[in-house]
């Protein structure tokens, strides 16, 4: 699949390409406050992208620039070549928090993605959304409120809502840290499992941590963030076999090298 | 007068009100921290005190100005004038005070009065390294509410009329109406410049300091019930639009948010109607015996009897047409209140300096006693009646319904707005799907808030009196009558009068508003944490 959709170029083609951005917030006593430096990546087709860096170190923000959700002081974002101007559902972002409407059932929460997206009758959004999320596992709880349901539940439907809309890239921002550990594991293989599966978009997944095993267990490519500001401190190719051991000693030797990077 | 005149005898005056606010704010403070720690602390006073303040808080203001004018009277002869002023004042600012500090105590985490007890602190230590500091943040948000409520009530509690008795103190109130009696209309707005300078540097020098004082020191939701998302950052807006504008509205709730919260509490633990009803019990009991000490009759039957006159001098079927017309304009109030506020407050909120300038303006606008522009509706309503009372009950319920709505909307999880974009909703769905569900409690509350005030602000609008002006509806009215009552000096038709129109409040409160916000809340509540958002 990777060299599938890699294009006929020697490098593998870039679906989000990130040229040279900055960014800094303003604070309340009206100082400035750099959080992005600089940064410069690519998102390739097919891959899982990692990026790590320390708590506080502007991730969120840079994955809502890579969203859309935020447009950067400095640098410019392409998507398959072309500016990025907005958000667009063809790119998914899943919170930190698992942030559904409380008010609105599961279903309809999935149902809200679907809603300017295209032409599709009330009958469809239905049957789309039931589908997703019988994916994730939650089929039966269509009706059920957001309020009725656990942490991991939450996130299984909020993934649910970000991948009806059959987008091709799907960041996600620390999504198993809300999470408690048990739930994380089988959330993290099913994140894994799903990569596997052909059938199933997104080509490309971008998984923001601070959770170093977390990100080692997952991608294909780390890109290690330094603290504030965030600067790109290197980059890290992982060809390990899947499902990854976390007691093998080739998986450490990875876990090290980032930690390395990191301070 | 020659405007330099004005200028002084308007200072002095404004001066004089302020002093006479300040008094009553002090007492205000110590009243509820004495009562609301009692009620927040002691299971057995809480049982009595908060029914019994729901009642009070729910009593027209005007309508306990002349037993309080009589009490004092007959107390301190040369004194209680000013006195009956001061409480009056101070009736209009202590309920949400009070409410406020009952629920800072009552959530004071269970392992700080633990290690209080192990320690084996004194009563004395414990107010004043738990309770009272406890208390402080949301007591500190609820004096500019209490002082603009003040300053509402200010006009009719200078001019004090009770049958022959009349009596005049100098300040703000009683400057306006001689100015309005004079059809001088430059010292009108002399008076009313002035008037907004110094609430407006009241507001600046004095309460926004105070609120800021505890913000270092408030921990994240720790022991804190009704801790706001942290003000919005700031842009490079006019400092004074700022700190008075965005800041105020989105860290100082309404008065009777203190009071939903507290009633809401203590009805999901004890039965509401024996409660409702031990209090109502109790404040008839109070009422009678404070009418006979006043009255000085010894005879309990006799003030029994001749209440009982006085109400067949009304008439039953009187009183129940001036409610029912009382209801329909307050009613017509509040829909006119969120007819133009949810539109304006939709339209302002995502906009930061949006917010801050039309915030600082209607700040500003609020600050005015609503009595003051009467003269001015009056000329350019004259024959209107209906009409002129509905603008006089908007004006008094309006803000309460804009500033609610506009800081629900503007307390929106920071997220929610992001999926709204991410999913590119249309306006509709937003509307829809966002921002209608987060506005609903606020609007409940803001409603709740506004019907207790259009309640209050009846006397005055249905018929009022300033100077030698009577202008009133002719169409009948509770506020009409009760008016008519205190001019006559006819204590027990008021306090019949006062009685109906508290048992509406409370009756309304209880039945409507309570069961709509909970209706509405129960919805929202399933996920409260998330209102703290992340970094």
């Amino acid at each position: 699949m990777l060299e599938a959709e890699s294009g006929g170029g020697m490098a593998p083609e870039a679906i989000i390409s990130a040229k040279n951005i900055s960014h800094s917030y303003r604070t309340r006593r009206g100082g400035v406050l750099e959080v992005i430096r600089d940064i410069s990546l690519d998102v390739r087709y097919g891959e899982f992208l990692g990026i790590v860096g320390s708590s506080g170190s502007g991730k969120t923000t840079l994955l809502k620039i890579l969203a859309g959700l935020i447009k950067p002081d400095k640098g410019v974002v392409l998507y398959k070549n072309k500016p990025l101007d907005g958000p667009t559902p063809s790119i998914s972002l899943v919170f930190q928090l698992p942030a559904l409407f409380p008010w609105l059932t599961v279903l309809e929460n999935v149902m809200l993605a679907l809603r300017s997206v295209d032409k599709l009758s009330n009958d469809e959004m239905i049957n789309r959304s039931r589908a997703f999320l019988d994916m994730v596992g939650l089929s039966g709880f269509e009706s059920a409120y957001p309020g009725e349901l656990s942490g991991g539940m939450k996130q299984r439907a909020v993934l649910a809502r970000a991948l009806v809309t059959n987008p091709d890239v799907l960041l996600m921002d620390e999504p198993f840290s809300s999470v408690d550990p048990l739930t994380a594991v089988s959330l993290r293989r099913e994140v894994d499992m799903m990569r596997l599966s052909e059938t199933i978009p997104p080509s490309s997944v971008v998984l923001v941590s601070h959770n170093v095993e977390e990100i080692v267990e997952l991608s294909d490519r780390v890109i290690v963030l330094t603290s504030r500001p965030a600067r790109i401190a290197g980059e890290l190719e992982i060809p390990m076999q899947r499902p990854r051991d976390r007691r093998s000693g080739e998986f450490y030797d990875y876990v090290d090298k980032i930690f390395t990077l990191m301070s | 007068m020659e405007l330099g005149e004005t200028l002084l005898v308007s200072a002095a005056a404004i001066g004089a009100s302020w002093l006479r606010m300040g008094i009553a704010l002090t007492i205000s403070i110590i009243f509820s921290l004495a009562v609301g720690i009692l009620a927040g602390t002691n299971k057995r006073a809480e049982r009595l005190i908060i029914p019994l303040l729901d009642i009070l808080q729910s009593i027209p203001i005007l309508g306990f100005f002349p037993l309080a004018l009589y009490g004092f009277y007959s107390l301190i002869p040369f004194l209680g004038a000013e006195l009956a002023s001061i409480f009056l004042i101070f009736t209009s600012q202590v309920w949400n005070m009070t409410f406020a500090v009952y629920e800072s105590t009552r959530v004071i985490g269970s392992e700080l009065l633990e290690s209080a007890r192990s320690m084996r602190l004194t009563v004395l230590d414990r107010m004043r390294y738990i309770y009272v500091p406890a208390s402080m943040p949301r007591l500190l948000q609820n004096l500019q509410p209490s002082w603009s409520n003040g300053i509402f009530f200010l006009v009719g509690s200078e001019i004090l009329t009770f049958g022959r008795a009349d009596i005049t103190l100098f300040g703000l109130g009683s400057l306006i109406s001689d100015f309005v009696e004079a059809g001088d209309t430059r010292a009108v707005l002399t008076l009313l410049t002035l008037l907004v300078v110094a609430a407006v540097l009241t507001n600046l020098l004095v309460f926004n300091p105070l609120t800021g004082l505890t913000e270092r020191r408030r921990s994240k939701g720790r022991g804190q019930v009704g801790s706001h998302p942290s003000p919005p950052a700031r842009g490079i807006v006019g400092w004074i639009s700022l700190r008075s504008g965005v800041q105020v509205m989105s860290k100082i709730p309404h008065p009777n948010i203190e009071l939903h919260k507290a009633i809401a509490g203590i009805t999901r633990r004890v039965s509401t109607h024996w409660s409702l009803l031990r209090g109502l019990v109790f404040f008839a009991l109070t009422a009678l015996v404070s009418v006979a000490a006043i009255s000085r009759t010894a005879d309990l039957g006799q003030v029994l009897n001749d209440l009982a006159v006085a109400l067949l001098e009304i008439g039953p079927l009187n009183l129940l047409m001036a409610t029912l017309y009382s209801l329909l304009r307050v009613t017509a109030g509040v829909l006119a209140s969120i007819a133009w506020s949810l539109p304006v407050a939709l339209l302002i909120f995502r906009s930061r300096r949006g917010s801050a300038a039309v915030t600082t303006a209607f700040q500003i606008a609020a600050s005015i006693p609503v009595t003051i522009l009467y003269p001015v509706i009056s000329s350019v309503l004259p024959s209107a009646d209906e009409l002129r009372a509905l603008v006089l009950v908007l004006m008094a319920t309006q803000w309460y319904v804009f500033f609610q709505v506009l800081g629900g909307l503007r307390n929106i999880p920071p997220e929610e707005l992001e999926i709204a974009e991410m999913y590119r909703l249309s306006y509709l769905d937003r509307l829809r799907y966002l921002y209608l569900w987060r506005a609903m409690p606020a609007l409940v509350t803001g409603c709740v808030v506004a019907a207790g005030g259009a309640w209050n602000a009846l006397v005055i609008a249905e018929r009022i009196v300033l100077g030698n002006i009577r202008e009133e509806v002719s169409a009948p009215g509770l506020g009409k009558l009760l008016s008519i009552m205190v001019e006559k000096g006819d204590l027990y038709s008021i306090i019949i009068i006062v009685l109906v129109m508290a048992a509406v409040i409370v009756g309304l409160n209880r039945g409507l508003w309570k069961r709509l916000y909970d209706l509405v809340v129960s919805r929202l509540r399933t996920e409260d944490v998330k209102e703290h958002g992340y970094a």
